[in-house]
């Protein structure tokens, strides 16, 4: 689809640019008036010749109107007098003469029909043959009735009060034009005496006239051209003619210029609207002996179509005539202006900076002689130029390379590790480098001019004056070292001084640069810490597993203690003395315990039971440990968040970490106490400055935020710098391993942790952990176990820890089970293969000589083993459970309680066996 | 057609221009007023329709029109006694005078004529006396106020069997005038209907006026109870005095054309009955105001045909101002509208039509004095 031309578009401009040009050359000023000129004689000259034959044509016209105009009044006259002349001729026959007075009305007998019949019959011929009549009628003497007519409707009819009746009873008689009493129309009415052959009138035979007749007889156009007409107006302004009569235009008559000068009796002619309203050449004419004008009209459109003739033609030669005129002027007038816009075009050019134009010299005239000392002074204007240029451009050349070079020397100055400043004899600043103004924070621009001390600390510029002074005093080279205190850090400098002089003058000023040995120092110490800092690294490395071997083996040892002591404690009486003994035994082992996870924590290989829950409610269910862990005289304040906090992660690492900076920050209070707070929050990834952090978390759409903040004695930098080191402690009592563990488990988690401390004031710990949309699984209710009678089945207990073997043989034993026992996974295999059916569940340890638990579990399921397998490790779930696949399986972390175990049984062994 | 535009703006502006320049004079609305001003009928029908006329429009004064004031300007054309006479001053008065209305002619014979002109030129048209139905038969634009020949003719028939008791009667008439040949036919039909005899029908022409003692010998011999002459004033003046001296002993009837006020010939104690458009002594308050008007202006009492042209004019204004134009439809609409007028000749309603739905009156004539004795319905 294209869109419409605008055609308007291209008239605009040219509209537009006319005026313009008008304005802008001589050439098209010219050419357009001559133009003007020539239109307007042309149009002048057809105007007038236009006139000119309108005139002659209006005159002729009328003329030959007029003749028609009598020559149709001769003709009606002609008309009227031979109807006239027939009627009489009609009224003196014998037979009519002899009858007319025995007209009777109506006809009696049979000689009066007789009668009637001859009479009608002549009238009927005389109408049809001889009259142009409507109708042709004998009126009585007496009475006026119409005793026999052409129109049988007519007779019995009275006329005995009309005009023509009253006259044509003695003369014949031309009643001119009335309106019809019958129908309004005009009529003209011609009546004669019927005379008997006494010579006494004895009727009157009259005859209304044809007036279509006349209509036909004016129609007839003798030279009236196309719209010529003729027509006749009775003096009370109506049309005689039938068929102009009656016009609904013409209904109150006919009120023309012609037909008003015709029926004020004169004659005439002239040019007027007609009835129709058109406009109309007339000739008009009273007929005195008819009282009617008789107007002649031809449309003035066809009366004047000849001029227009001959003006068309006389236009379109002038107009042709003139474009051509203007033409030749166009072309005279470039002739003449061609040599000035040369030279107007080389000024233009030279204007436009091209020197190289030259006027051309077509003519010896004036134009000429202007070309050429045009080209003249272009000439001199380019050769000042030339000198101009070259000038220009050595000045341009030189100003570069001094700028080149001052580009090098600032580059020098500035990116120098020293310092550099330039002082003139006065010792007044005369230029500083950017480290000059990156140690003293003064720009250039601020200390040109200005002495040091006016702008620098005592020891600066006490320093870089005396350098100064020295170097003026007429030492080539000055050497100093020099201490400045600057941004509160002592700093070492090296100055060289040096007077600056124009070879064979006095100095104008003095050079110093100052060597920073701070610098290097400093970097010698960053070197040595760290290396310090590798060594401490693999320190902890081989800690790590250090305490993963420590762990297992404690584990197992601890087992057996706990095993052991509840055994122990079931035994005892309640009242007995023991047993405050034995349960202090079992704290005991529990806290070593706590101690060893701690140890696996650290060292990245803690047991990691990932799952979704509430942070909130983990602090909630807290809250009687925490009351525990935290010295009365600290105040706690919780500030959680309203909704529940998802997190994915393993919730009681979690909680340990929780644990661990509340008592971290109730033991920062101190013995005089003070207020822990608590927060948790949740932050939009975009809300966190991660730079902060001490490493950043893993990416999230959310960050579930856990403050825990002290008002307690704060930390130096210098301890803040440390206090996630393994085993470093301000405390006397710690093992310096509770923060540690808590990097270790945020770190694992995705997490990121950082620190704020004032000393003095307090200490704030900020943990972020990634927020999960997903929801917390409910914990479900625990239901207290029914004290059950003995259980029954048979256990098979793999564990090569002859302690940890016995210690819960006797518990499954207590408990109701019969127990297999196997010291490796060997041996287990064998049991199961000769006991399988017999076997209800497994107990198996993971690290065994021999062969391992993971292997043997691989081999008693290949046996057909159904039955449900607990693994038990020293080590934590997540790294152990990966080589154990299938089947009803479950870890139970050592060292364990008995009730801890025997819950576990009875739970599998319910589910793998619902019918057992 | 541009300059058909401006052609037409220019003829436009000039219409404006000529009213704004003559501010002073108000427009006309002309009314034709024809009637026989001179001859024979001045005194009994010319003279009393100009005074009818200038009365009404002296009442009416200025006429509102389309919220514009309108003078009145009466125009009056004599005419010969000619039907073709009075086409040619209604035509003269239509096309020359252009006049919006035409009040008259008041005779049936003139009236024909000039209703057919009138009908052709769309002019509305009002004759108060002809009493013709042919004036009015199949035209728009004229009316009448009259009652009708045939209706006289027959309420003379019914009142001469019912209220005379004739039981014979006769009839001598003009039969070169429809007016009298109308009445005259009618009333032999009539009389004939409600059980009388017509024992004389005599007619004679125009031409012969005087020459009508033939006919009344015979209408002696057959002796009849009631003799109608249906004719002109002029005319009966010359036969009353003829038929008391031929010793025609018969009551004597007379139609609308009768006129009181010229038939002094009528002999002491001798009665006749006639029928009339205008009953001076059954008065209502318009009829008193017209009389009252009448007398001051002119001096004496009015006739019928004053008081008939009196309302005609009334009734062409009344239309005008409510027609809100001088348009021909228009005020032809309004007039054919006309409902209730109260008129000097009693209430006028036209229902649409061309003829007022009218009573007739007859009344005693006797020693010059005229006393309703009888109005009839149609």
């Amino acid at each position: 689809v294209t869109t419409p031309p605008r055609a308007a578009g291209p008239l605009r401009r040219l509209v537009r640019a006319v005026p313009r040009r008008l304005a802008e050359s001589l050439l098209v000023r010219l050419a357009s008036s001559f133009l003007t000129l020539a239109l307007i004689t042309v149009v002048l000259l057809a105007i007038a010749a236009y006139a000119n034959a309108r005139a002659t044509l209006r005159d002729d016209t009328l003329e030959r109107l007029r003749t028609v105009a009598v020559v149709k009044e001769d003709e009606l006259n002609r008309w009227i007098d031979e109807q006239r002349a027939d009627l009489v001729f009609i009224a003196s026959l014998p037979a009519l003469r002899s009858e007319a007075g025995r007209l009777e009305t109506p006809p009696e007998g049979p000689a009066g029909t007789a009668v009637h019949g001859q009479v009608q019959d002549l009238l009927d011929s005389a109408k049809s043959v001889a009259l142009d009549v409507d109708e042709l009628f004998i009126l009585s003497a007496v009475g006026g009735r119409v005793a026999a007519s052409t129109d049988p409707r007519r007779v019995g009819d009275y006329h005995v009060s009309d005009l023509y009746f009253q006259r044509g009873l003695t003369r014949t008689y031309v009643q001119n034009v009335f309106p019809s009493p019958v129908t309004g129309r005009p009529t003209i009415t011609v009546a004669t005496p019927i005379r008997d052959l006494g010579g006494h009138s004895v009727a009157v035979l009259a005859g209304h006239l044809d007036l279509g007749r006349v209509d036909r007889l004016l129609a007839e156009r003798t030279g009236l051209g196309r719209t010529g007409e003729a027509y006749l107006v009775t003096q009370l302004n109506d049309f005689v003619s039938s068929e102009r009569f009656g016009r609904p235009d013409a209904r109150r008559g006919v009120h023309t210029e012609g037909v008003r000068r015709a029926l004020s009796g004169a004659d005439g002619q002239g040019l007027y609207t007609n009835y129709a309203g058109a406009r109309v050449l007339g000739a008009w004419r009273w007929i005195a002996a008819r009282q009617m004008a008789l107007l002649v009209e031809m449309q003035a459109e066809e009366a004047f179509a000849p001029a227009r003739r001959i003006v068309v033609p006389l236009l379109v030669l002038g107009f042709g005539a003139a474009f051509a005129l203007t033409v030749g002027i166009w072309l005279i007038a470039r002739k003449v202006t061609r040599p000035i816009m040369a030279v107007a075009g080389a000024a233009a050019r030279v204007a436009g900076g091209d020197f190289d134009a030259i006027a051309p010299v077509v003519t010896r005239d004036e134009v000429g002689v202007l070309a050429r000392a045009f080209n003249d002074m272009t000439a001199r204007l380019r050769a000042s130029y030339a000198d101009l240029s070259r000038q220009i451009e050595e000045t341009r050349r030189a100003n570069q390379a001094l700028e080149e070079s001052q580009q090098l020397f600032h580059a020098i100055v500035d990116n120098s590790a020293n310092l550099i400043v330039v002082l003139d004899t006065e010792a007044r600043f005369l230029l500083v480098n950017r480290r000059f103004e990156e140690l003293f924070g003064r720009r250039n621009p601020d200390v040109r001019g200005r002495r040091p001390a006016e702008v620098l600390s005592v020891d600066a510029a006490g320093a870089i004056e005396i350098a100064a002074r020295t170097a003026l005093a007429g030492r080539p080279v000055v050497e100093r070292d020099a201490e400045i205190l600057q941004g509160g850090a002592v700093r070492n400098f090296h100055f060289v001084a040096f007077p600056l002089v124009e070879a064979g003058h006095a100095p104008y000023g003095v050079g110093i640069v100052g060597m920073d040995l701070s610098e290097r120092t400093r970097a010698e110490e960053e070197r040595r810490q760290m290396e310090a800092g590798v060594q401490q690294a693999q320190k902890l490395e081989s800690l790590g597993l250090l305490a993963g071997g420590i762990a297992h083996d404690f584990n197992n040892i601890l087992t057996a203690i706990v095993g052991g002591a509840s055994l122990a404690l079931n035994e005892l009486p309640p009242g007995s003395g023991a047993r405050a003994d034995i349960e202090q035994v079992v704290t005991a082992a529990e806290r070593a315990a706590k101690l060893t996870r701690q140890m696996l924590a650290y060292a990245g290989r803690a047991s990691f039971a990932i799952e979704i829950f509430d942070l909130n409610r983990v602090i909630a269910e807290m809250a009687e440990l925490i009351a525990v862990s935290v010295p009365k005289q600290v105040h706690l304040v919780r500030d959680l968040a309203g909704a529940a906090l998802a997190v994915r992660a393993d919730r009681t690492q979690v909680s340990q970490v929780v644990l661990n900076l509340i008592t971290n920050g109730a033991e920062a209070t101190g013995e005089r106490g003070g207020t822990v707070r608590i927060a948790t929050a949740l932050r939009l990834a975009g809300d966190l400055a991660s730079a902060a952090y001490r490493f950043a978390p893993a990416p999230a759409a959310s960050y579930v935020e856990l403050t825990v903040e002290d008002d307690g004695c704060g930390m130096a930098r210098e301890i803040l710098d440390r206090i996630y080191d393994p085993f470093y402690s301000t405390k006397g009592s710690g093992r310096g391993l509770g923060l540690a563990a808590v990097l270790g488990i945020v770190k694992q988690s995705g997490g990121a942790i950082r620190v704020t401390s004032t000393p003095g004031a307090g200490t704030t710990f900020v943990v972020l952990l990634p927020a999960t949309a997903e929801l917390p699984a409910e914990t479900p209710a625990l239901v207290a176990p029914v004290p059950a009678p003995r259980e029954a089945g048979t256990i098979l207990l793999v564990e090569d820890e002859e302690m940890v073997r016995r210690a819960a043989r006797r518990v499954l034993e207590r408990a109701g089970y019969a127990v297999l026992e196997a010291r490796d996974g060997r041996e287990a295999v064998d049991i199961a293969r000769a006991e399988g059916p017999r076997i209800d569940a497994v107990v198996l340890d993971v690290t065994m000589p021999v062969m391992g638990g993971a292997e043997a579990y691989r081999q008693m399921r290949g046996l057909g083993l159904a039955a449900p397998v607990i693994v038990s490790s020293g080590y934590d779930e997540a790294g152990t459970f990966d080589a154990f696949q299938g089947g009803a399986i479950s870890f139970l972390q050592k060292p364990y309680r008995p009730e801890q175990l025997l819950a576990r049984l009875k739970t599998m062994t319910a589910t793998a066996a619902p019918g057992a | 057609v541009t300059s058909h535009r401006l052609a037409r703006l220019a003829a436009s502006l000039l219409v404006l221009a000529v009213p704004a320049c003559r501010a002073g004079a108000p427009p006309e609305i002309r009314i034709g007023v024809l009637a026989t001003y001179t001859g024979p009928y001045a005194e009994v029908s010319g003279i009393p329709t100009r005074h009818g006329a200038q009365l009404a429009v002296s009442q009416a004064g200025d006429v509102d029109v389309g919220g514009h004031r309108y003078r009145v300007t009466l125009i009056e054309r004599d005419f010969p006694d000619r039907g073709d006479a009075a086409a040619s001053a209604a035509r003269a008065l239509i096309n020359q005078d252009q006049v919006a209305v035409l009040i008259g002619p008041q005779f049936s014979r003139h009236a024909v004529p000039v209703a057919v002109v009138a009908e052709n030129a769309h002019v509305p048209m009002i004759s108060p006396m002809s009493s013709s139905p042919a004036t009015t038969a199949g035209k728009r634009f004229v009316f009448r106020l009259a009652f009708l020949d045939d209706v006289q003719g027959s309420v003379l028939a019914r009142f001469a069997t019912e209220d005379l008791r004739a039981r014979t009667g006769a009839v001598l008439y003009d039969v070169t005038s429809e007016y009298s040949r109308v009445l005259a036919e009618r009333f032999r039909d009539a009389f004939t209907a409600h059980g009388g005899r017509v024992v004389a029908f005599e007619p004679y022409t125009a031409d012969r006026v005087q020459d009508v003692t033939a006919q009344l010998e015979r209408i002696r011999a057959a002796a009849p109870d009631v003799l109608l002459l249906p004719n002109f004033p002029d005319a009966v003046a010359q036969h009353v005095p003829l038929i008391v001296r031929l010793g025609v002993r018969a009551t004597l009837l007379g139609s609308d054309s009768w006129d009181p006020l010229t038939l002094p010939q009528l002999p002491p104690g001798q009665e006749a009955f006639v029928t009339g458009q205008w009953r001076p002594d059954v008065p209502s308050a318009a009829a008193t105001r017209f009389t009252d008007l009448h007398r001051r202006m002119y001096g004496e009492a009015p006739r019928a045909t004053a008081a008939m042209t009196y309302d005609a004019v009334g009734v062409v204004l009344a239309a005008i101002r409510r027609a809100g134009s001088l348009d021909p439809e228009a005020v032809r609409n309004a007039i054919a509208a006309t409902q209730g007028y109260a008129g000097a000749s009693g209430t006028l309603d036209f229902g649409g039509r061309g003829d007022p739905r009218r009573e007739v009156a007859v009344a005693r004539l006797r020693d010059g004095a005229l006393a309703t004795v009888r109005v009839m319905q149609p």
